[in-house]
């Protein structure tokens, strides 16, 4: 019994890994875009019009829908099919949520800059735990993965579950696994309010 | 001499044939009679050439593969048959389900004998030969403990289903979820490999490659077939212009081979199922099949009617694609305009995509303020555990809160869409009035002491709007559990009418608008409300 809760337990965390992965690659994405568009955006003029407009079409594409559409361009063309050795439910994953990335990362960086052209660095500085934030919030939304197919922790679970047969034992499943994303997750929020009350506090 | 060479000539080719092989062999002889000059006639041009080209499969495990440079399996076996039966040779070509038909039309072969079943729809641009030499049911594979008894087990999980099977549209019309792949080999590896937790194709290809004797061990260990229906028959496919020549040789060949048993031994040799090809030999046994040097019609089955039937506006929408593809070059099709379950299927997304958002923003408010009151509340057990709860929904993956709305729910009650639509609105108004309520809290914090709920929630506007924006473009994840929104439903019409670029485009468009009115109203009342304090 115990030995099969550690098997569950070490899988379970082995496809929390993936979680992160995502979450890893989707904030770099979002940071390679997000910034030259941050500095589209402070440059002012038509640059300024053309990058805000893309960022607000980017910011109203729900990342679920782009997920889907991107899995049925994508996996379907010969080309990439055939060209590349790739994952592709994970990359398409990755793509939808760096669209979702990119614009808070932008916003962010935008916020920072402003601050840094008022010399008041520790608010600038600030655009660090956002990230962590924006991270936190990526590894979080990874879970829609599961709809196409990426193997990750909600994923595992719901693969798991479908295996019990009892209806009660499902339900206890999937709250021990969504109480382990909430205690992540509140100690990483936990640490990033502790982070941001220092910076700010050495605000003038 | 050449009154008597026409008389005997005559009498051959008029004679009354005692089987079916004669009543071919016949009709083969009165073509070669004809000469070779100017062959009018597909089968003419056929003996002239000395060979028959066939478009097979060459992935399609026991019926046609292509391994070590050479084509094997039961259709392969068949093609040489047939081509023997005429007396030629047989030349094989590789086709795929979706060229099949475009290089038989095209002239590029002779003959279709690729799994390809026989549906009204086709029949409109290839002919069919009759008797059919094959049929197969769709099959859904799943893990061995996994209890499916019938369609009511199957509604809200999720199946993998092959790109452009009509098929499909049944999985649609008992709520069960779909994931869509265009390749079969891709779907039987998302299987082995836990990315799909049930497959459904033609039984004959999961007989032989999940969970048959003849496949893999990893996979038939563990999988086993649950469900079957809209059992398909096979034919192999003729131009429509070669219907009364090639056509006629080729249905008595195959009535021969099925009365003779040569059928069954091929299908046998080939670790088939034969109990088609058994029921096919006993019909095609009885005298009366034999009728004035053809194969009875009583005798030979049917097209399957699986197409969807059209709807008004239909000839007006082929007339929209006809026009984009000749005057902008556009190849656009939409399914979910010309079929009537298509359209009916869209026009439910559509409705039950607004009444997601609708609702989704509506429990965003509510719970939004629920959890404010909760984390304000003047005892401090209730805070404690008002800040539990905050935490918990806050914190926990959209796609988990689903699911264990959905378990708990079906827990006590039975699984319906309306069932899934309204746990859907419930969860996404729990994760995101979190955040809501939250942020009010905060608000109410830094404000100054005495002001009512509605104005803290007027100074919290911007993280409210967050919220019920974020709720927006959150309600598509209720596909997840077998909401049937847009998404939903556009992935099932994908799933059988085979189209996707139009249907994506669609679905994208439509959300991108809705999530943008969201934006636009939400602002336009925050703005409004904000001068009320």
């Amino acid at each position: 019994m115990f030995e099969a809760f550690l098997n569950l337990a070490a899988g379970f965390l082995s496809a929390f890994l993936i979680n992160i992965e995502v979450g890893l690659y989707s904030l770099f994405g979002g940071i390679l875009l997000g910034f030259p568009l941050t500095w589209l955006r402070v440059k002012g003029g038509w640059p300024k019009k053309v990058s805000e407009a893309f960022i607000t079409l980017l910011r109203a594409f729900p990342a679920f829908v782009l997920m889907f559409a991107l899995l049925n361009f994508l996996s379907y063309s010969a080309y990439v099919t055939q060209h590349f050795n790739l994952n592709i439910p994970k990359m398409v994953l990755i793509i939808a949520l760096c669209v979702y990335s990119t614009a808070v990362v932008s916003d962010a960086a935008q916020d920072s800059w402003n601050y840094w052209q008022r010399a008041d660095y520790a608010q600038a500085l600030l655009i660090i735990p956002t990230l962590f934030r924006i991270f936190t919030i990526l590894v979080m939304s990874s879970s829609i993965g599961a709809a196409i197919g990426v193997q990750d922790a909600v994923s595992f679970t719901i693969g798991r579950m479908e295996e019990i047969p009892d209806a009660l034992s499902r339900i206890w499943l999937v709250l021990g696994a969504t109480i382990f994303f909430v205690m992540f997750f509140s100690i990483i929020r936990f640490a990033l309010y502790q982070i941001v009350q220092r910076l700010s506090s050495k605000t003038p | 001499m050449a009154v008597l060479l026409l008389t005997t000539f005559l009498s051959v080719s008029n004679a009354s044939a005692d089987t079916f092989a004669q009543a071919a062999q016949q009709k083969i002889e009165e073509t070669r009679k004809a000469g070779c000059e100017k062959p009018d006639s597909s089968l003419a041009d056929i003996l002239c050439r000395q060979t028959i080209r066939f478009g097979v499969r060459a992935n399609y495990r026991l019926f046609g593969e292509f391994a070590n440079k050479e084509f094997k399996g039961f259709e392969i076996d068949l093609s040489h048959l047939l081509a023997k039966r005429l007396g030629v040779k047989a030349e094989l070509f590789p086709v795929t389900a979706a060229d099949r038909i475009e290089k038989l039309l095209d002239r590029q072969i002779d003959v279709v004998l690729a799994t390809m079943a026989h549906t009204v729809a086709r029949d409109a641009v290839v002919h069919f030969i009759r008797p059919h030499y094959y049929s197969s049911p769709t099959t859904v594979v799943g893990p061995k403990g996994l209890n499916i008894q019938g369609w009511e087990d199957l509604a809200g999980k999720s199946v993998c289903v092959p790109l452009g099977n009509f098929s499909n549209i049944v999985f649609s019309q008992h709520s069960v979820r779909l994931l869509i792949y265009d390749r079969p080999d891709r779907m039987i590896d998302a299987l082995r490999m836990g990315a799909c937790g049930m497959i459904a194709h033609d039984r004959s290809l999961l007989l032989a490659n999940v969970f048959g004797p003849m496949a893999a061990k990893d996979l038939s260990n563990r999988f086993e077939e649950k469900l079957s229906f809209n059992d398909v028959p096979w034919g192999i496919g003729v131009r429509k212009d070669a219907k009364d020549d090639l056509g006629v040789v080729l249905s008595l060949i195959m009535a021969d081979l099925h009365q003779s048993g040569a059928l069954q031994n091929l299908a046998r040799a080939h670790q088939l199922d034969i109990g088609f090809l058994s029921e096919q030999r006993k019909l095609l046994s009885n005298a009366k099949c034999m009728d004035k040097n053809l194969v009875a019609q009583e005798c030979l089955g049917a097209a399957a009617d699986l197409s969807d039937p059209p709807t008004i506006i239909a000839p007006s929408v082929n007339l929209f694609e006809n026009w984009l593809h000749t005057h902008a070059g556009l190849t656009l099709k939409f399914p979910m305009l010309v079929g009537e379950s298509a359209a009916k299927l869209f026009v439910l997304g559509i409705f039950v995509s607004l009444l997601l958002v609708a609702g989704s923003i509506l429990t965003t408010l509510v719970f939004a303020f629920l959890f404010f009151k909760l984390l304000s509340a003047r005892f401090f057990i209730v805070r404690i555990f008002g800040n539990i709860v905050v935490q918990f929904f806050q914190n926990s993956p959209i796609i988990l809160l689903l699911v264990l709305g959905y378990l708990i729910i079906t827990f006590m009650t039975p699984y319906s869409p309306i069932l899934a639509v309204l746990v859907a609105i419930v969860v996404i108004g729990l994760n995101n009035g979190a955040n809501g309520g939250s942020s009010m809290k905060e608000s109410a914090m830094v404000s100054e002491k005495g002001l009512n709920t509605l104005t803290i929630a007027i100074k919290a506007n911007i993280q409210l709007r967050a919220a019920i924006i974020n709720a927006a473009k959150a309600s598509p994840v209720a596909a997840f559990i077998g909401a049937p929104e847009l998404l939903a439903v556009l992935t099932d019409i994908t799933s059988f009418s085979g189209e996707r670029i139009t249907t994506y485009v669609i679905l994208s468009i439509f959300y991108l608008a809705l999530v943008q009115t969201v934006v636009i109203l939400s602002g336009r009342l925050a703005a409004r409300m904000s001068q009320h304090v």
